[in-house]
């Protein structure tokens, strides 16, 4: 069988499933009524009350915790190196990157890899 | 042969290994599970509905979902449910790669579409954590996130080693989920063969605990921390659905686990009494040693579990693969 009839096949069954499940939802939901109480929607603060403003969560705690949490030396290195304000520091850093990259793509292709 | 094609779809979808197939067994399962888990923390575990308590996962299921469906103001209502469905489904298709169905899906290299199956639950639980804002799902997310970057690369070189190991031995179609299940079997009598199966096994296995965020690596929705991370702002039948896609996919990766690495139901074939029989005390003894690492462990801090995975999992998984491409066969 080809791949690409593979894929269209698994998508029907995925869509499939998932439209049964939704329309179980659906029922559900149309069976069943909500008692409207003011705090019962308010976003869940441990009996502090949120605003809008409070419960989102900027990117950089978002993203980059992983980094400074777990490789707290690479990122300080990175932040000094990279984050110096001069345009010419972080192009020269992506610039390294790439190179690596394209070197270690250049070594996979030549041990077979990619066929 | 178009009918042929429709019912072989609609047969996936829907009875085996669609809805019923796993609405049974994940029914089962996290019965098992509760009750194992329960024995191995001196509980005695579910008890009163039905015959010991086979009967309170379909309780718990039934009473979450026609609960009230609670939408916070900031948070978005149909969405979530969409992702997990559709996270559901990408489980299923799974399923119906594996020789467990009926009329199973294959061709060559589609371990991509297998890889590209299992990404679709974390993406969803990501996005779940978005869709109702609050710190403590932030947290959560973030949380989860930091887990899956040390976690799907050892679990997509884990899934790998089999794949390549019985692609090699000429077996076709290659880099195929189907055929890499219904092979591997034979190359647990080839001695060499053996090191890089049991070192992938040994990382899929954290790799699993790790992404379905079991003990010890429950850090994303760690209870008296956070609240409940990503789930914090969800109850009724919402919550519903995240319980029924974590047992779906505990159901799955073991399943997949069993088919992939375990040869299924080998040495006998799955026709036979014998062949079910194996194939189901090896399912059990996958979901007895994942409950049983989280009955006898205790939560991680984040950095110590990814610390954890990179210095004990992921060079293990790497050496695996290694082996995988140049040892003979």
């Amino acid at each position: 069988m080809n791949v690409l009839i593979v894929m269209i096949k698994l998508t029907v069954i995925m869509i499939l499933v998932a439209l049964s499940l939704y329309s179980t939802y659906i029922y559900v939901r149309k069976h069943r009524g909500i008692i409207k109480a003011k705090y019962k929607f308010q976003p869940y603060g441990c009996g502090e009350e949120l605003t809008r403003e409070q419960v989102s969560v900027g990117s950089r705690g978002l993203y980059w915790s992983v980094v400074s949490k777990v490789f707290n030396k690479l990122y300080m290195i990175l932040r000094e190196k990279i984050h110096t304000g001069v345009l010419g520091d972080w192009f020269s850093l992506m610039i390294i990157f790439l190179v690596v990259i394209v070197i270690v793509l250049i070594a996979l292709s030549l041990i077979g890899v990619f066929g | 042969m178009v009918l042929n094609e429709v019912l072989s779809i609609i047969v996936n979808a829907f009875v085996i290994p669609g809805l019923i197939f796993i609405a049974i067994t994940t029914w089962l399962t996290q019965w098992f599970y509760r009750k194992i888990y329960a024995r191995m923390q001196n509980r005695i575990g579910p008890r009163f509905i039905g015959p010991r308590g086979i009967l309170q996962p379909i309780a718990d299921f039934l009473k979450l979902l026609f609960k009230e469906d609670i939408t916070t103001i900031v948070a978005r209502e149909k969405e979530p449910i969409i992702m997990l469905s559709l996270a559901v489904g990408s489980l299923i298709a799974l399923l119906s790669m594996l020789p467990i169905s009926p009329y199973p899906l294959y061709a060559e290299n589609d371990i991509i579409l297998a890889i590209y199956l299992t990404l679709w639950p974390p993406i969803a639980l990501i996005l779940l954590g978005f869709m109702a804002p609050n710190p403590f799902t932030a947290i959560g997310t973030s949380r989860y996130m930091t887990l899956l970057i040390v976690c799907e690369p050892i679990w997509l070189l884990s899934i790998l080693v089999p794949v390549v190991l019985t692609t090699r031995t000429g077996i076709a179609p290659a880099y195929s989920l189907f055929s890499a299940s219904m092979n591997v079997a034979s190359l647990w009598s080839n001695p060499l063969a053996v090191i890089p199966l049991i070192l992938a096994l040994y990382s899929i296995i954290l790799a699993f605990q790790c992404k379905l965020m079991l003990r010890p690596f429950d850090i994303p929705e760690a209870e008296t921390e956070i609240v409940a991370g990503p789930f914090t702002e969800y109850s009724g039948p919402k919550l519903a659905f995240i319980t029924l896609l974590h047992d779906v996919e505990i159901v799955v990766y073991s399943l997949l686990i069993v088919w992939l690495f375990l040869g299924g139901p080998a040495p006998f074939t799955l026709t036979s009494i014998q062949g079910i029989l194996t194939l189901i005390v090896k399912y059990l003894v996958i979901v007895f040693l994942v409950t049983w690492i989280k009955a006898s462990t205790a939560r991680l801090r984040i950095e110590q579990a990814v610390v954890f995975m990179i210095k004990y999992v992921l060079p293990v998984s790497i050496i695996a693969i290694i082996l995988a491409t140049i040892i003979p066969i």
